[in-house]
């Protein structure tokens, strides 16, 4: 069961912003002049191009239904929304924290678009009681939409549980849920 | 669905099939996958013989002893705790112990005291605010494999955001393969890992998400050996880290192994109408209108910008000997095994302004097999094998020589690289004979010879070209094309060998057309370089080596030139083994780096990396060496694993598909390049890796772009390097 929640506070970003920083923000340890002359004085950095795109956050939660989680693979599309991969971060539970991201299949790019597999294992030799057996945070997964997300239509989020085991290696039965988060400028 | 390289992957569907005892195979694989360095050892299929390291701790000791004061090295052992310590003696320039002491109060580690001897020593030193705070490596050694992890730790000290833009060099044979961004610890530490990209979308999307105001950082190549990291929206007083991951091989040389990490980009040299020049310009200086810019420190300053280095070596056999001739350096051996050494880079020796190069000696001249392989999880075969030259053929001489030194006299090779260039040359006069001929051939802004012609090598004549050389100095620009040019222009004398030395610090922009010159001229010349400083351009030292079918060897600050040259001709004294085939046995293999197997030499072994199917058994080489046939066979019954061989593979493919791309404008490879640097992993001239933080978008604009100057290298001299 796929549970959508989708928070969007802005459409169509790229809006051009005033060059020079905040100065209302709270200054570092000591003051210093930001070095000259790099900056080209517009709003946008070199480069950039203003186009209708949607940067965006999938949190992916597992919920092992009771059973000690303690390895999953799923695989995550976008049918109507093409979305482009920028990041991948775990979801933080220590039972999977090897100290670095979880890897991700490189090969991103199916057919026109980005789908991501990946899988994750939990750290050896961990008790049962160690290993989440509730729902779970297990992925962040930044992308950017090639076009404005719409409020009132959420762009559809495939997510397909390939496999999911307990601590002993058994197959065991789950439910992966996302919701999507649109950052929101700070006032 | 197809799943590729990912270990977790398959063992995910291994556990679709029910496979019992799965998920304890799954963490060890994937540890193995994690490459943790612990991880790498190579597992050799017989038990290492080697003993008594208490005596071969001793015998170091006592080696030292006998080494000048030039070599540099002391080696200290202590049989009891087994903790060697080897000692580089302080030279003026080497920063106090309390350099890096902040002198206000909450200004971090962005702030340091300019060593006195880079400037006036009586200036007061200048204090440089930099993005780019401190550099962490940590790298494990696997037989002659490296695996690199590098952290940049990013900081703002401004009142503003910004960019920070960091050009930085690494191994030109590195396979760069992962990228993790660190953002907070402040919001807790969150770390992304990154994906590779089409570099022209990679930057696309990096230059939105800039605009957006949220942290974001690209990683992009610009030259084989030069890096640019870029991360974006750094807000005041935040730190971002990054983490990039490499493979690459050692080098060999002459019963040496050699561990080289380098740490700065010298200053270039562009001649008139360069297509991608790399700009030295002082820091606060307008970037060039094209190519690439570099800023630099100007000689009173410096940034707060340190470096900390920890090197494991696990070579597999008993490790006799060690040195550091760059850096002093910490070593031990941990848990007393005699095969593996952890090297840390003293706490006084850590601004980035000179190459690391570590070397060590093992047991027997060489470690166990050459061979490395690996097949990964979708059975596809990856081999790396170092073949070492025959023994026989030292005992062949060599036919008369017509020799050529070609010496960089520009601006930064003035002072000790100069001197030692000039005393290896000296040398190697002393080392001819008189049915040899030879020339010597100088440049800077354009370019000048000895004589007219090759002159034979009679006592007169040396004594004449001695006093030539000792009339050159270093002053003017790099305009090494001349050089190659006179070098390589006049007729080749058919009764003898001609041997084009090149000595150069390398720093030039238009790496491109010396390379592809020399290809069109080289004709029967061997060209053997030598790259003369502490941060050379070794990818255009080795290119230039690889074309001419000789080696390249490194004359570091501190090396005797005279010694470095007794054994570079102790080297070209033997006949090459050339016409190189080889029989792989029972195996299937294919695409094999690099596609012309070079020549062997003697000291300098070859490295080749291939695909093979089938089991790899009975290697034989054969070639011709004198006009003699010789043959070798390569054990097999030793063969070491490691991980990343596909990588390590891949990236060599692209190099080799580059050169030929350089070389014969063959542009139809881009293709193929760019698929297999996706399909790899890897960064190349068109990948970059880029990573997102999409969760938040940070204060205020996308800031300013403070572009990290760098130390001009040591040894080389501000004012004759860097434009104004």
């Amino acid at each position: 069961m796929i549970k959508l929640f989708l928070a969007i506070t802005m459409v169509g970003l790229l809006i051009p912003i005033a060059p020079g920083g905040n100065p209302e923000h709270a200054a570092p340890k000591r003051s210093i002049t930001v070095p000259k002359p790099d900056d080209p004085g517009s709003g946008l950095p070199p480069g950039a191009i203003q186009t209708q795109t949607t940067f965006a956050t999938i949190k992916i939660t597992i919920d092992p239904l009771g059973k000690p989680l303690g390895a999953y693979q799923f695989q995550l599309t976008s049918p109507d929304a093409s979305f482009k991969v920028l990041g991948v971060e775990g979801g933080g539970h220590p039972a999977f924290d090897h100290g670095r991201p979880p890897y991700f299949d490189p090969v991103v790019r199916e057919a026109g678009a980005d789908r991501l597999i990946l899988a994750e294992y939990a750290l050896p030799r961990l008790d049962a009681e160690q290993l989440p057996s509730e729902p779970v945070l297990i992925a962040r997964v930044a992308v950017l939409f090639d076009q404005p997300i719409d409020a009132d239509e959420p762009p559809a989020i495939n997510l397909l549980l390939t496999t999911a085991g307990d601590a002993d290696g058994n197959k065991i039965q789950a439910n992966l849920s996302h919701t999507l988060q649109i950052p929101e400028r700070p006032e | 669905m197809k799943i590729k390289k990912q270990t977790p992957l398959l063992l995910m569907l291994a556990l679709l099939v029910g496979v019992s005892g799965w998920l304890q195979g799954c963490a060890n694989e994937a540890r193995e996958y994690a490459k943790r360095p612990s991880a790498l050892s190579p597992q050799y299929d017989k038990s290492d013989s080697a003993t008594g390291h208490v005596q071969e701790l001793a015998d170091v000791r006592a080696e030292n002893r006998q080494l000048t004061q030039g070599q540099k090295l002391l080696a200290l052992a202590n049989p009891d705790d087994d903790i060697w310590v080897i000692i580089k003696p302080p030279k003026q320039d080497d920063p106090p112990q309390a350099a890096n002491e902040d002198d206000q109060p909450g200004a971090g580690a962005l702030v340091a005291i300019v060593p006195p001897t880079q400037g006036d020593p009586e200036a007061e030193p200048t204090l440089v605010p930099m993005p780019l705070k401190h550099t962490d490596v940590k790298a494990s050694v696997a037989g002659y494999i490296a695996t690199v992890d590098v952290e940049q730790q990013y900081h703002n000290p401004y009142a503003e955001k910004i960019e920070a833009v960091y050009r930085f060099p690494l191994p030109q044979d590195a396979a760069v393969s992962e990228f993790v961004m660190e953002v907070g610890p402040e919001d807790g530490r969150r770390q992304i890992r990154g994906i590779i990209r089409e570099k022209e979308e990679a930057e696309r999307i990096y230059n939105e998400a800039r605009a957006h105001g949220l942290n974001a950082s690209l990683l992009s190549q610009v030259r084989p050996n030069i890096f640019e990291q870029k991360v974006a929206n750094i807000e005041p007083g935040k730190q971002i880290d990054i983490q990039v991951r490499y493979f690459n091989t050692l080098s060999y040389s002459d019963g040496w192994y050699a561990f080289t990490f380098p740490m700065v980009v010298g200053p270039r040299f562009n001649p008139p109408n360069s297509d991608s020049p790399v700009h030295a310009v002082g820091r606060g200086t307008n970037p060039r209108g094209t190519g690439t810019t570099i800023s630099y420190l100007r000689p009173n300053e410096r940034s707060g910008h340190d470096i900390a280095l920890t090197l494991d070596i696990d070579a597999g056999v008993s490790i006799e000997e060690a040195r550091c001739l760059t850096h002093t350096v910490s070593a031990d051996n941990p848990g007393g095994n005699p095969n593996q050494l952890r090297v840390q880079l003293a706490n006084h020796d850590t601004i980035p302004n000179k190459d690391f190069v570590f070397t060590f000696r093992v047991a027997g001249e060489r470690m166990k097999s050459g061979l490395v392989t690996h097949v990964d999880e979708e059975g596809r075969g990856y081999f790396t094998l170092m073949m070492y030259p025959p023994a026989d053929l030292k005992q062949l001489d060599r036919q008369p020589m017509e020799m050529v030194f070609v010496l960089d006299c520009s601006g930064s090779m003035s002072g000790e690289p100069m001197q030692q260039s000039k005393d290896a040359m000296r040398q190697a006069l002393k080392r001819l004979r008189p049915a040899d001929t030879f020339q010597v051939i100088r440049f800077s802004s354009n370019a000048s010879t000895f004589g007219p012609e090759p002159v034979p090598a009679t006592p007169e004549n040396i004594r004449e070209a001695v006093r030539y050389i000792d009339g050159l100095s270093g002053q003017g620009g790099t305009m090494m094309i001349e050089g190659v040019k006179a070098a390589l222009d006049f007729p080749h004398d058919p009764d003898r060998y001609r041997v084009v030395t090149f000595l150069t610090d390398g720093y030039i922009g238009n790496e491109k057309q010396i390379l592809h010159e020399m290809d069109r001229r080289i004709g029967a010349a061997r060209v053997f370089s030598f790259g003369v400083g502490s941060s050379t351009n070794r990818y255009l030292l080795e290119r230039m080596a690889k074309l001419g079918r000789g080696a390249a060897a490194y004359l570091l600050p501190g090396n005797d030139g005279g010694e470095v040259m007794d054994l570079y001709f102790d080297r070209i004294s033997h006949p090459a083994m050339t016409d190189i085939e080889i029989s792989w046995g029972a195996a299937e293999v294919a695409q094999v780096y690099p596609s012309r197997t070079p020549d062997l030499i003697v000291g300098r072994p070859v490295i080749l990396t291939g695909r093979f199917s089938g089991e790899l058994s009975d290697i034989r080489v054969t070639g011709r060496a004198g006009g003699e046939r010789v043959s070798l066979s390569i054990g097999t019954d030793e063969t070491a694993h490691h991980p990343a061989l596909g990588q390590v593979w891949a990236r060599r493919k692209i190099a080799d598909m580059m050169d030929r791309m350089a070389m014969d404008g063959d542009h139809e490879l881009r293709p193929t390049v760019l698929a297999t640097a996706l399909e790899y992993n890897l960064v190349s001239a068109y990948t970059s890796f880029l990573a997102v933080d999409a969760s938040r978008v940070t204060q205020g604009s996308h800031g300013t772009t403070v572009h990290q100057a760098l130390p001009v290298p040591d040894g080389v001299r501000y004012d004759t390097t860097v434009d104004e």
